[in-house]
């Protein structure tokens, strides 16, 4: 059961009440980061507007949207969820 | 005695003494003189004057840029000058931009300052962008950041997008890069990066875009990722060293390791709306269909939709804006102006309620007011936080900042089961509107 760790920034963290956070995903099959997408929102499901808005930045490389079913997770993965900021 | 001259400058820019003296400590680092001559050749168009364009435009004045463009259309306000260092206090209501180019050429006064005193937007993207080596984008709104990486995508021009707020910054280069040929004395070929859109296709929803004004932002921050986008704009224009094309600089200000680096996607979108299809014609684009395409996530807006009128649909740009001329129509609530707002406030039944954040409401609220933050307007917390009083209110009054959320409340609070015969207003125009109809002594937050 990988263990992953999830950075939250901007709008996630604080709609999420926290900057970072751990997922176990199951390991047969191999969790995506599609399924840790899923996974986020059924943990805060008051993200689900700035999920769709987000970039995922896996291991600090960005998983385009239609590559996120093949961007298998392993243990001691970092996820890095980025909304976009606005202010200047 | 002859006057002739003795010497040959490094630069051959202009043969200028003030100015190799000016820039001698550029000129002594390696590469110094190509690095100066790109810095004099350059013209940058800084978008926005607040708290990420005051340190990027006084940098690269005071660093030599030829020529800046400040495009701005707001007054300095009270409220900015904790972060908006180029603005001065005896500046307070005049233009940004006129008050920022007196800045820059007290700095330096071998450069040139173009004023704008506009915004950028949809019809005037496209000549505002033409011509320049470089742009940044120092905005404060999601549509002006598409509007001009779309205009920035399709002319050719390099975007050195940054953006911050609370104790966050993010910070990348955008759309392609062009940097100094100094051998040919000009700027070379551009090359196509992602623009804004292939990064962040779907827009933030209404709410979630994160501004400065409703979220608040730590003076010192615009501040460190403005001088970061200074430094960009410095190495995408002269090619020195490694750039953020394809990557983003992450600034959590709260870390013990504030910068994380983000490898993005090296090449556009092939879907991309914009700088991947053959024609886009940014002044018929929908922006107000792309922008609204979210939905607001607040959590009563999603089953209200009234006689067709979209709750969820973001307010228009600019303060005060109605969503409603049609939603009026068939309404159980009205709207009132701030005078008339006053008097009913004053009757005994009345009760206030102000759907801000907890925080904008901590800062200054009308007298008697309560406070229910708009993402948490449901049934269980006005009972919670209006209590005993609802007995005796025969009267709901909402407000907010510009009324826009005030609109959404009352449409949700007339249709809600707590109504009971009560009657339903909100005021036109929110607390601005207040502050300069009723009381010019309210704070302004915004």
């Amino acid at each position: 059961m990988p263990l992953l760790n999830v950075l939250l920034f901007a709008r996630a963290r604080e709609l999420a009440e926290a900057s970072s956070t751990t997922l176990t995903l199951p390991d047969d099959p191999p969790a995506s980061v599609a399924d840790a997408r899923a996974e986020l929102l059924t943990r805060f499901p008051q993200l689900s507007g700035v999920l769709q808005t987000s970039i995922f930045a896996l291991n600090k490389t960005y998983v385009k949207r239609d590559d996120e079913r093949v961007a298998i997770v392993r243990a001691g993965d970092e996820l890095a969820v980025v909304p976009p900021i606005s202010g200047g | 005695m002859s006057r002739a001259s003795t010497w040959t400058p490094a630069l051959e820019i202009e043969r200028d003494a003030r100015a190799v003296e000016r820039y001698a400590r550029h000129l002594v680092l390696p590469r110094g003189a190509a690095l100066q001559r790109a810095l004099c050749a350059a013209r940058v168009l800084v978008v926005g004057c607040g708290g990420l364009g005051c340190p990027v435009a006084t940098y690269l004045s005071a660093n030599g840029v030829g020529t800046i463009a400040l495009c701005d259309a707001d007054d300095v306000e009270l409220s900015n000058l904790h972060r908006q260092v180029g603005h001065a206090t005896s500046k307070v209501g005049t233009s940004k931009s006129a008050s920022l180019r007196e800045r820059c050429l007290g700095l330096n006064d071998g450069i040139e300052i173009i004023e704008h005193r506009l915004f950028v937007n949809q019809m005037n993207a496209n000549e505002m962008v033409d011509g320049f080596d470089l742009v940044c984008d120092c905005s404060d709104n999601p549509r002006t950041r598409y509007v001009l990486s779309d205009a920035c995508a399709r002319r050719g021009v390099p975007l050195v997008s940054a953006a911050c707020v609370g104790f966050e910054g993010q910070l990348t280069v955008l759309c392609g890069t062009r940097c100094w040929d100094d051998e040919r004395r000009e700027f070379g070929a551009f090359t196509p990066a992602p623009c804004y859109r292939c990064l962040f296709p779907t827009p933030p929803a209404a709410g979630d875009a994160g501004t400065c004004g409703a979220s608040g932002v730590l003076g010192v921050l615009p501040g460190i990722v403005g001088t970061f986008q200074a430094l960009e704009a410095i190495k995408v224009l002269s090619g020195i060293g490694e750039t953020l094309r394809g990557k983003m600089v992450y600034f959590d200000s709260l870390s013990a390791s504030p910068t994380m680096t983000l490898n993005m996607r090296e090449e556009r979108d092939p879907r991309c709306a914009c700088c991947s299809v053959e024609k886009f014609d940014q002044k018929t684009y929908d922006y107000d269909a792309f922008l609204s395409s979210t939905p607001c996530p607040i959590k009563f807006v999603k089953t209200t939709s009234i006689n067709g009128v979209d709750l969820s649909a973001p307010p228009a740009h600019g303060p005060g804006e109605s969503l409603d001329e049609e939603l009026q129509k068939h309404s159980a609530w009205k709207r009132l102006s701030t005078g008339d707002f006053q008097s009913r406030s004053s009757s005994t039944g009345a009760l206030i309620v102000d759907v801000r954040s907890k925080r904008l409401f901590d800062a200054a609220h009308l007298r008697g007011s309560v406070n229910i933050p708009i993402e948490m307007l449901d049934e269980g917390e006005w009972r919670s936080v209006v209590a005993e009083a609802d007995a005796n209110v025969d009267t709901v009054l909402f407000v907010c900042a510009g009324g826009n959320n005030s609109q959404r409340a009352s449409a949700w609070f007339a249709n809600s089961s707590l109504r009971g015969f009560r009657d339903v207003f909100d005021m036109r125009g929110g607390l601005a509107a207040w502050r300069r109809d009723v009381d010019p002594s309210f704070p302004k937050l915004g």
